[in-house]
């Protein structure tokens, strides 16, 4: 079900840069997975409502007020950016 | 005095009576580690000087005459994907080896405010996708019952180290098994809360309606006393709700036991079974009703969590990019820092689960995959609803077998997934459930799963409690 071809959308789609042995390697574990997800086909589900998460859904709001953390909540953020120029972070162009 | 024979109740009278600071007490819990961490490798990372700044903050406490809590003292270890403030947090990757919490869990906060002493940070499988241990990128972490075996997993340093004598307590979570699992094959307690019941915030996310967190320690009455102080609901989590705390009285000899021939087919260990259907025999001795029920649908869970639960977790797993936090990938351009980092960062078993759920949530996939899940999960929740009208508890084991050797299963991802087939349906239905260590396959202990509905841990911790006495 699952060739080189779908694998290298779906790993482009992830994001994820894989090499040939592990494009080879998902392609044949990839497929023994999802050959096993054919079970499903079993289960007759046209009547069904999918499943909801909570057992009681209602939205929670906050009033709109901006929460001031201060300088040792950015300070906490900042230390662990990668790449940085004073306070701000670095990023790569896009053009 | 033999320090890690005490239970919680008793650490504590102990340090009100004085007979031993809450120092010593994590002294003598650091020293143990420093013995068996070579063997065991179940902490990521140990921080003995906040431990024991906070076990003299106790000290002090005690001797000013305030009035301390249970956990005041009592020396805990954390799950390495819940976050605790100024320490690292890896999550068993690469991608974020070096990355240090901003902020205290929730849970994590909770257990601060009681006293609890903070030992350190245990070993997972890569952000808690595995059934063993082996799937972290820093060591493999052994079963104390056995070196050669997996202590299972994602929270399996937390479990080694609670049967290691290395902590009183610990903080694992649980998706799909992950805290009843490796409880099951290390001997000790652990309990998955009903979906809701801990907050999830600052626990790493793996799959947003599946994760939570909960309590792993020696006994029942420990386990319970940790999931009092770290439920309830959170505002810093919208899916958290509050638990009824009204007491509950539950007596074997006043419930009915439900049994799904679903959970005692091929599969299942010969050994596991025995000992299973002893205690369900000792359950029926002391007057528990015993009911043969179905859970028709429990056939298909493990399908159904592998494409929710993979979904799930490639959206969670996408904010790590290189860009704000984590490892980071030098690239001329934008796109290819993502695919560095992320290539570099991410372990096959990562990579594998985003890759099936980035399938399953694609154009063209999406109906016959990850939509149909939904609704097979719907029909999953739905007999657990339905047999929760017969019975009040369900009994199966936790899992087919005990604890297997290191490397055996590694090499197939499917055989490794088929770990968890007892315990992701619980997981899917969101309802909580206890591991109780049982009996042993030779020196490989065994779990009974009692599973009960929403927001019944008190339920399930009695019958626990009662269980325990019966077995010992």
């Amino acid at each position: 079900m699952i060739d080189k071809n779908l694998v290298e959308k779906v790993a482009h789609l992830a994001r994820l840069e894989l090499s040939d042995n592990e494009k080879t390697k998902m392609q044949r574990e990839l497929s023994a997975i999802l050959d096993y997800m054919a079970l499903l086909n079993e289960v007759e589900v046209s009547q069904v409502e999918p499943f909801s998460a909570a057992n009681k859904l209602f939205n929670i709001t906050r009033t709109d007020e901006a929460a001031v953390g201060g300088e040792q909540v950015a300070q906490k953020i900042i230390e662990q950016f990668p790449r940085k120029n004073n306070n701000y972070l670095k990023v790569k162009a896009i053009l | 005095m033999e320090l890690q024979q005490f239970s919680i109740k008793q650490i504590h009278q102990h340090l009100l009576q004085k007979d031993f600071s809450a120092r010593e007490l994590a002294e003598h819990y650091l020293r143990t580690i420093k013995k068996e961490e070579p063997e065991i490798a179940a902490f990521l990372a140990v921080s003995e000087e906040a431990a024991l700044a906070q076990a003299e903050a106790v000290d002090e406490e005690i001797k000013q005459g305030q009035e301390v809590s249970w956990l005041a003292g009592v020396p805990g270890a954390i799950k390495d994907a819940i976050l605790v403030q100024g320490q690292k947090c890896t999550a068993g990757s690469r991608i974020l080896e070096n990355y240090s919490a901003p902020y205290d869990a929730t849970a994590v906060a909770k257990l601060k405010k009681q006293g609890a002493v903070i030992l350190g940070k245990t070993n997972l499988d890569e952000f808690a996708m595995g059934s063993s241990t082996e799937h972290s990128a820093f060591q493999a972490t052994k079963n104390p019952h056995d070196l050669t075996r997996v202590p299972g997993g994602t929270s399996g340093g937390s479990a080694a180290a609670v049967a290691a004598n290395e902590c009183v307590f610990a903080l694992g979570s649980d998706t799909g098994g992950s805290i009843r699992q490796p409880a099951s094959f290390c001997g000790v307690v652990g309990l998955k809360p009903t979906y809701g019941a801990v907050s999830r915030y600052g626990l790493i996310a793996h799959a947003s309606s599946l994760d939570q967190i909960g309590p792993l320690a020696k006994n029942v009455e420990d386990c319970q006393i940790v999931f009092e102080a770290i439920k309830g609901q959170d505002k810093n989590d919208s899916t958290s709700s509050d638990t009824d705390s009204r007491s509950v009285n539950v007596e074997l000899k006043n419930v009915k036991i439900g049994i799904p021939s679903e959970y005692f087919g091929e599969g299942l260990e010969k050994a596991t079974r025995e000992i299973i259907e002893s205690v369900i025999k000792k359950a029926a001795k002391a007057g528990a009703k015993i009911q043969e029920i179905s859970l028709p649908h429990s056939k298909y869970a493990l399908a159904c969590y592998y494409l929710v639960s993979t979904s799930e977790a490639s959206a969670n797993l996408a904010r790590f990019d290189g860009i704000k936090y984590g490892l980071s990938r030098e690239a001329n351009e934008l796109a290819d820092v993502y695919f560095q980092s992320r290539g570099q960062g991410f372990g096959p078993e990562v990579k594998r689960r985003i890759m099936l759920g980035t399938f399953a949530l694609s154009s063209g996939y999406y109906d016959a995959f990850y939509a149909k899940a939904q609704k097979v999960r719907a029909l999953i929740k739905q007999d657990f609803a339905k047999a929760f009208e017969q019975v009040d508890f369900i009994f199966t084991p936790v899992s087919p077998f005990p604890a297997f050797k290191i490397g055996e299963k590694i090499d197939n991802p499917l055989k490794m997934y088929l770990s968890d087939v007892l315990t992701v349906p619980i997981s899917l239905a969101g309802v909580p459930a206890l591991s109780l260590p049982v009996g042993q396959d030779g020196h490989l202990p065994v779990g009974l799963q009692i599973i009960s509905r929403p927001f019944n841990e008190q339920g399930i911790f009695q019958i626990g409690q009662q269980l325990e006495k019966i077995i010992s």
